[in-house]
């Protein structure tokens, strides 16, 4: 299958050093990849690398591919086309991606009605059935109502909806559910998932919740220090991490945990990317360093057919 | 800490309800016709103790963070009274009043909307400090550093401004300047929604080693149930502005009164690939607030639901070792005929043994 995006060897540097660092990554039509890693690492910075939304200062180097057009350096104009038609985010900051002078039915009818035809009635009867899809309560009176007088998750499931409106091709989701109470956050990921079957959209979804990665993923990339260090299925990930980075992740999961034992951590913190070390970047925090790890950038290593991960520890010669 | 006891009561909550007033249409604008109120929380009645954790959890949109706001004495209640170290907190004033300032403290749930986006972080992490005027100015600004070393946010992002950080780092400042006074109580709103699982664990972790050495206490709100019930001593579950259910954390996970908690349970998504999730089917939709079903407000959707539960509102039964919930049909099953009198919190607090003596245990 040839990837709807291809993301090759991407840097980003909003000038206090590399937050992304020559990653490369590529998501398929129908596709959910799952993104995990730690908090900092990079994850909104990639989504927003993709839609363009990152600050004129931020310098970005390599190649971002959607469906055959460069997105780097790509004219305001023919962006703008793309965003939201074919390319849409679901942001990790719902609130701030509602404009609080709106009503709710107002700034998605004003979506529909920038890309398609049509007239308000119909545009407020499709934004009606999207609401009600992702489980907003009597959404005809929500569409009235400003963005501070609904509640946290509300305002999620507002603005999934939105960004599901024109049946994106590509979607970004960051963070899509983690204001949900788990019930609707159950039916938010079953929506998700039948729009995605449904019109074979490919999707990166960035979560921090191990569950909801595992149970939306068919395959998963964990990010460390703007570096993407293994990736899998979610199954060959959950069952058997390679990655020393991804195993401490795992292991610091609350529900592994009994009350008064201290959680699992990782001691230290990610290295400054204005001083990143030589070699590899968990270095410093690694259990299993060898000398090695210090000097060299570890390569990116075939474990098995679909799987990869960037440590020594995994390299053929090792 | 040996001699915290069950007395130690910091925190009681008595009979709150919260209205919000909502337009209808544009006749309301116009005054024509009257606005209609949107009850966010009603009949809520809880108490924690020093040096507890009490977990609140509930549908999103159910009213946790209005309960939690009226606690931290962020808006009053339209009713009923919050009472915190034996005092009404809407009758303080002067010094009582700023005390009550300092030592309840909250952390938003939105760390997007919360931080002033002209503050770096450390001076949104002295603010409180430099309010209070707590030492001097070099003592406050190594405590800063303190802070944000606890709280895992490396110092170089001392001087960066909101716009500059990542949804966690951001959090994470929240945290910090919540914490800085050294408060007894603080109603933690979503506090690790943004943080991955191992800063999330450090953070768990320094709230824990806190409470033990402090006895800090909490009222933590997560739709995180494994964040909840590892932290928490008790649980109440909220549903459409109710406490539903009420108990110990053990009890609560352990064995679920309440449908709502049930199907809350079910939808935990395990971390692994293949446990697929299994829903507890909840019939229907979410009710809207401002037409909040009669009888038990959860009948609509509840799979259980018989006759009595249309018409009858279900008080909170009492299971039991200070495990209730407000469900006619399992309390029937368990043999619980009648209720306590009312949901007074003294009838909860009785029986609910004291946590604060071995912290989370
Ligand atoms: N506009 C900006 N200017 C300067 N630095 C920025 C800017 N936006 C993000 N950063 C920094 O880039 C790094 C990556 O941020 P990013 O938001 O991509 O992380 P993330 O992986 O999404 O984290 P989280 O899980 O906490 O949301 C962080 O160190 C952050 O502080
Ligand atoms: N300022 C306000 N004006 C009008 N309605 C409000 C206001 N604040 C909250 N509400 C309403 O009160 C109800 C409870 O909201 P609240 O934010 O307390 O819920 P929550 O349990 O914290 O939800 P979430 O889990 O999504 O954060 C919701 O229906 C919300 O729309
Ligand atoms: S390359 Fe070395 S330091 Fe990096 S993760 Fe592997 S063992 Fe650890
Ligand atoms: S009282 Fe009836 S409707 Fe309410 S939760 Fe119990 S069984 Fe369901
Ligand atoms: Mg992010
Ligand atoms: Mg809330």
């Amino acid at each position: 299958m040839t990837p709807l995006l291809e993301i090759r060897s991407l840097s980003v540097d909003y000038g206090y050093g590399a937050v992304i660092r020559d990653l490369s990554i590529t998501v398929s039509a129908g596709e959910i990849v799952g993104l995990v890693g730690e908090s900092g690492c990079g994850k909104t910075t990639l989504g927003w690398s993709v839609l363009g939304l990152l600050p004129r200062s931020a310098r970005v180097d390599g190649s971002i591919l959607f469906d055959g057009t460069e997105l780097i350096g790509l004219q305001a104009r023919k962006r703008r086309k793309l965003l939201g038609v074919r390319l849409s985010l679901i942001p990790q900051a719902a609130m701030a991606s509602l404009d609080p002078m709106f009503t709710v039915g107002h700034q998605i009818r004003e979506i529909i009605l920038t890309h398609q035809r049509g007239g308000r009635a119909g545009a407020d009867a499709r934004t009606v059935g999207r609401l009600r899809e992702v489980g907003v309560a009597a959404p005809e009176a929500r569409l009235r109502a400003f963005p501070h007088e609904l509640s946290g998750g509300t305002r999620q499931r507002v603005a999934t909806a939105a960004a599901m409106i024109l049946n994106p091709s590509m979607l970004i989701a960051d963070e899509p559910t983690s204001s949900l109470d788990v019930t609707i956050q159950a039916q938010v990921l079953g929506v998700l998932r039948s729009v995605i079957l449904e019109h074979g959209t490919a999707v990166m979804f960035i979560t921090h919740d191990l569950g909801v990665v595992a149970q939306i993923s068919d395959r998963i990339a964990v990010m460390y220090a703007g570096e993407i260090v293994e990736e899998a299925s979610a199954q060959e990930l959950f069952e058997d991490p390679k990655h020393p980075y991804t195993k401490k992740l795992l292991a610091a999961h609350p529900g592994f945990s009994n009350k008064g034992q201290r959680l699992a951590t990782i001691p230290g913190s990610v290295p400054d990317p204005a001083q990143r070390p030589g070699g590899c970047s968990f270095e410093p925090r690694c259990p299993v360093a060898i000398p090695l790890c210090q000097e060299d950038r570890p390569p990116w290593v075939a474990v098995e057919s679909d799987r990869h991960v960037r440590c020594v520890h995994c390299a053929p010669n090792h | 800490m040996s001699t915290v006891h069950r007395t130690t009561s910091l925190l009681r909550v008595h009979d709150v309800a919260k209205d919000f007033p909502v337009r209808r249409s544009w006749r309301s604008w116009l005054g024509r016709e009257p606005t209609q109120k949107l009850r966010a929380i009603d009949g809520v009645s809880l108490h924690l103790d020093v040096g507890e954790t009490l977990g609140l959890v509930g549908e999103s949109g159910c009213g946790k963070t209005t309960l939690g706001r009226v606690v931290a004495g962020l808006t009053q209640p339209s009713s009923g009274v919050v009472e915190y170290a034996g005092e009404a907190t809407n009758s303080l004033k002067g010094n009582a009043y700023r005390t009550f300032r300092k030592e309840v403290q909250i952390i938003f749930q939105d760390p997007f909307s919360s931080l002033d986006p002209h503050q770096t972080v450390e001076s949104a992490i002295r603010e409180p400090l430099d309010i209070q005027g707590v030492g001097t100015r070099r003592q406050r600004q190594a405590r800063v550093l303190e802070l944000m070393d606890q709280v895992a946010l490396p110092a170089r992002y001392a001087k960066r401004l909101p716009h500059e950080l990542s949804g966690g780092l951001r959090q994470r400042v929240g945290i910090a300047s919540a914490l800085g006074l050294a408060p007894r109580l603080i109603v933690a709103d979503e506090p690790t929604s943004a943080l991955d699982a191992s800063v999330q664990a450090e953070i768990l972790n320094l709230l824990g080693d806190l409470q033990r050495s402090l006895g800090m206490s909490y009222i933590l709100i997560s739709h995180n149930l494994d964040v909840v019930r590892y932290l928490s001593h008790r649980v109440a579950v909220m549903y459409l502005g109710r406490v539903v259910e009420l108990g110990s954390a053990d009890d609560v996970f352990a064995s679920p009164k309440h449908p709502y908690t049930r199907a809350l349970m079910a939808a935990v998504p395990r971390p692994d690939a293949k446990t697929p999730l299994r829903p507890l089917a909840v019939r229907g939709e979410i009710p809207s607030p401002t037409e909040i079903p009669g009888g038990c407000p959860f009948h609509p959707r509840c799979w259980m639901a018989q006759s009595i539960c249309e018409t009858e509102a279900p008080p909170l039964y009492d299971f039991g070792d200070s495990h209730s919930a407000r469900c006619h049909i399992t309390a029937q099953e368990a043999g619980v005929v009648s209720a306590p009198s009312t949901a007074s919190p003294a009838s909860v607090a009785r029986a609910h043994s004291a946590p604060a003596q071995s912290g989370p245990s």
